[in-house]
């Protein structure tokens, strides 16, 4: 038995599946793909299967990552190439290895984050107004949590879990990227971001594209 | 695909994966190069309509075309109507992202009476006019077949045509027949004269339905080319009809997501509630190897892991046990369970319970349907306390602790010592595990009794029974509740409301059509679904015009009236039905149709064939 990381990306229709749905259509696919999967053993055989870090719904990714063991000696580029051939519009297998890191590694996130505004006007205001508020000691948001088992809401700084951020404006789009904390510990919604930012302008956009690119551990390295 | 709009407001609903498509195994096609253009609408959630096997089985049909394309339609959840409304987007087919206006045909598939809100909501959504008599146009034609189309008459001045039966070759043959239309440049007219002339099509517009001073029907009469009785389309060899290489694999999760396999169609029981068991006669079986091979098929191309062997009555099939063996030789290697649902307690045997417990433990429901054996005698469950009893003792030494069992009440002939019969037969189900010295330990038994209100329906023998009033079956929910004394046994009803609805359209005519538009104009839709039926909203709609619903719910029809769809042949003869219904009324059985055939008419669809005859 041999655990096999695939990398993957998600696009298109495909970014309406849920991360709890995704975990189902794997299941499915590497049965279609008929890969010699190792299954848990117990009451309910499973076959294993594992995701470094769940995507929120409506967001694109090239940066998700998928844990599978397997018996036997079949190669990473057959693996890829049965589960390419049987995954739906919108899941690509981009690369098979094996694990590097472990996914409690992860650090933070890289996003691309393009934000469609009425005008030019709203855009260029933004802009400016989000290069303040991110350059500012604290930018305050609430996130729902739990404090023993009542849930609450919490209060927390996201300028701690903003690392880098590179924001320009071009017409009324807005192309915002950055590192954001990710991972188990701390995790940071570029939603969430991009809301708080705009409450507290006053300003909203019409359309919004999230693309995650990358993962990132705590040494600064590349997710593999 | 979708247009900039639908994905404007597909991350402000709920479960956007339900209005996007891109499924594996839905088929995307040219739309340039086809054809005939098919929006096969399901008139519920994407959830409840992509488990249903008929529109997986008329995909394939259309699809299977070179020259139509057929795509998926289902209604939109409230969150969404009310953003497609706001936005003005009309109803789209899943695979193109186009507008189901501009198609050809429209197809809805009616499988419970507390639909038909949902289908007039959707052709409002699609910007299509309700009435038949507002689309003077060859296109789009908006058929609607399924179960309910037996009595279809509620939905008929909506409906163009009903498709009676099977749906796989008349289908097949409406394809043919509206490009062949097209091409001629046909009247709408023209096109449905043709179609009347074929059988399993009803055209309500082309019959005639004068009435009686007391609101029964004096006549009805077929005009045009239509025949004095519509027939329904049967598929004569199962073996041979089409059924899916693939399946659509659900991106998101549905009701029933797993293989299913249609193991025969018809019933041999002939218990005198079950609508089903007399409009899927005659019986015709698959034969084994044949559905061996389309499961296997199916998982291959699905990935499932589970698959469920379908039909009315499952221990019914001739050809389960050697069908089980051979499958479970590659099942149990593949990790695939196999379910069978609709088990009968008097056939069931260990060495079947033995193999459903292979790979994972599946619920066991058992459904004796009545509480006491003078009612089981009437409705021909023929079914006895000792097959419910040995049946369980199975269960429990197979290692299960919970069964549910299914009753109903309000069956005709029924009094209140019947329905404290279901509490005491739940009660000898929990003394029975204790009994057993054998039973598993550790665990306190479970017995959860479904009792659903009953609700006469068409081309069964009940069709000429009242409905018990919502009175009557408030009553005899308490009594049941009040007859049981211990927490093993749990018991839940259906609201009878819904009950009392669903019995008014099931036995309705044709005047019911302006309630179900007013209904739904006073917001009426997703009638199924207790948490937003507006039963308030559907007794004003009779009551503003001036129709009163009980005439069709809780009357006793005569065995001569003329029954709305008495001009809709389904193969079972009027006299069968009196008969069997006058021998409910003596408590007499009519043994199933193995043991000797009871007559019901249904195999001259069929040349005389029967598979409950030929396979006995």
């Amino acid at each position: 038995m041999r655990s096999v990381r695939l990398n993957f990306s998600k696009t298109g229709r495909a970014i309406y599946i849920s991360h709890l749905d995704v975990n189902r259509m794997m299941t499915r696919a590497v049965r279609r793909a008929q890969l010699p999967m190792w299954y848990t053993e117990g009451f309910n055989p499973h076959p294993y299967i594992a995701f470094a870090l769940p995507l929120s719904l409506g967001q694109e990714s090239d940066c998700e990552y998928m844990d599978i063991r397997i018996e036997g000696d079949m190669t990473n580029a057959e693996i890829m190439k049965r589960l390419n051939s049987t995954l739906p519009e919108g899941i690509k297998i981009l690369s098979v290895g094996s694990p590097v890191h472990d996914a409690k590694d992860i650090a933070a996130a890289q996003y691309f984050v393009k934000l469609v505004f009425e005008n030019e006007e709203e855009a260029s205001l933004f802009c400016e107004k989000a290069e303040e508020l991110m350059n500012a000691e604290e930018l305050i948001a609430e996130k729902p949590g739990k404090k023993g088992h009542r849930k609450i809401m919490k209060q927390v700084n996201l300028i701690e879990m903003i690392f880098d951020k590179k924001i320009t404006c071009a017409g009324s789009i807005v192309n915002l990227q950055c590192s954001l904390a990710a991972g188990n510990s701390t995790n940071l919604n570029p939603t969430l971001l991009v809301e708080t930012i705009e409450n507290c302008v006053g300003i909203h956009h019409k359309q919004q594209y999230v693309v995650r690119k990358k993962l990132i551990t705590k040494n600064n390295e590349n997710f593999r | 695909m979708l247009s900039e709009k639908i994905q404007k407001i597909l991350l402000e609903v709920q479960k956007p994966g339900r209005y996007v498509g891109g499924e594996l195994n839905s088929v995307i096609k040219d739309k340039d190069s086809v054809a005939v253009r098919y929006a096969f609408c399901f008139p519920d959630t994407y959830e409840i309509g992509m488990s249903h096997l008929g529109m997986k089985i008329l995909y394939s049909v259309v699809n299977d075309r070179d020259d139509a394309w057929c795509e998926r339609v289902f209604a939109p959840d409230n969150d969404m109507e009310e953003k497609m409304r706001e936005q003005g987007i009309p109803l789209w087919a899943l695979e193109s992202g186009d507008s189901i206006k501009d198609f050809d045909l429209i197809g809805f598939t009616l499988q419970y009476e507390l639909s038909f809100s949902n289908v007039l909501n959707m052709l409002d959504l699609a910007g299509v006019p309700l009435y038949s008599k507002d689309r003077p146009d060859l296109s789009p034609i908006v058929v609607a077949g399924g179960p309910c189309a037996c009595n279809a008459e509620p939905m008929a001045d909506f409906i163009d045509i009903f498709m009676l039966g099977d749906g796989e070759e008349t289908t097949d043959l409406l394809i043919s027949l509206i490009k062949k239309h097209k091409e001629l440049g046909s009247s709408k007219l023209d096109f449905l004269r043709e179609v009347a002339q074929h059988k399993g099509f009803y055209i309500p517009a082309f019959y005639d339905v004068e009435y009686n001073e007391d609101n029964t029907i004096r006549s009805v009469t077929a005009k045009e080319t239509a025949p004095a009785k519509a027939e329904k389309a049967i598929v004569s060899d199962m073996d041979k009809a089409v059924y899916p290489e693939k399946f659509i694999v659900p991106s998101i999760e549905v009701v029933h997501d797993r293989v299913t396999a249609e193991i025969f169609r018809g019933c041999i029981r002939g218990c005198r509630f079950c609508q089903a068991g007399f409009l899927y006669r005659p019986i015709r079986e698959k034969s084994p190897e044949v559905v061996e091979e389309q499961c296997k098929k199916l998982c291959e191309t699905s990935g499932y892991d589970e698959i469920s062997l379908c039909s009315l009555s499952t221990s019914d099939y001739t050809g389960l046990q050697p069908l089980l063996n051979s499958m479970l030789d590659w099942t149990t290697k593949e990790k695939i369970n196999i379910a069978l649902p609709s088990l009968r307690v008097d056939n069931f045997s260990d060495e079947l319970m033995e193999k459903l417990a292979v790979v994972r433990r599946s619920s066991l429901t058992f459904a004796p349907e009545a509480g006491t054996q003078r009612l089981r005698d009437a409705i021909n469950k023929n079914v006895t306390e000792e097959d419910v009893m040995s049946t369980v003792d199975k269960a429990f030494m197979g290692g299960w602790t919970a069964v549910k069992l299914y009753f109903m009440i309000g069956l005709p002939t029924e009094t209140l010592d019947d329905v404290a019969g279901i509490a005491q037969l739940g009660q000898k189900v929990v003394d029975e595990f204790y009994r057993l010295p054998d039973r598993p330990k550790g665990k306190g038994v479970q017995v959860s009794i479904s009792a659903s209100s009953f609700v006469p329906k068409p081309f069964t023998p009940f069709q000429f029974e009242p409905q018990d009033t919502q009175e009557m079956l408030a009553e005899k929910q308490e009594h049941l509740m009040n007859s049981v004394t211990t927490k093993k046994i749990k018991i839940s009803t259906h609201t009878t409301q819904t009950s009392f609805m669903e019995g008014v359209l099931a036995r309705g005519d044709r005047r019911l059509s302006k309630v179900i538009e007013l209904a739904w104009r006073k917001g009426c839709k997703f009638d199924s679904w207790d948490d937003q039926f507006k039963y308030d909203k559907w007794m004003e709609a009779f009551e503003e015009t001036g129709i009163d619903p009980a005439f069709y719910a809780n009357r006793r029809r005569d065995y001569d009236e003329i029954l709305p769809w008495d001009h809709l042949d389904y193969g079972i003869s009027k006299s069968f039905l009196i008969n069997e219904n006058k021998k409910a009324h003596e408590s007499v059985t009519t043994p199933h149709c193995r043991i000797k055939c009871a007559g019901c008419g249904s195999n001259k669809l069929n040349g005389g064939k029967c598979d409950a005859l030929s396979k006995a």
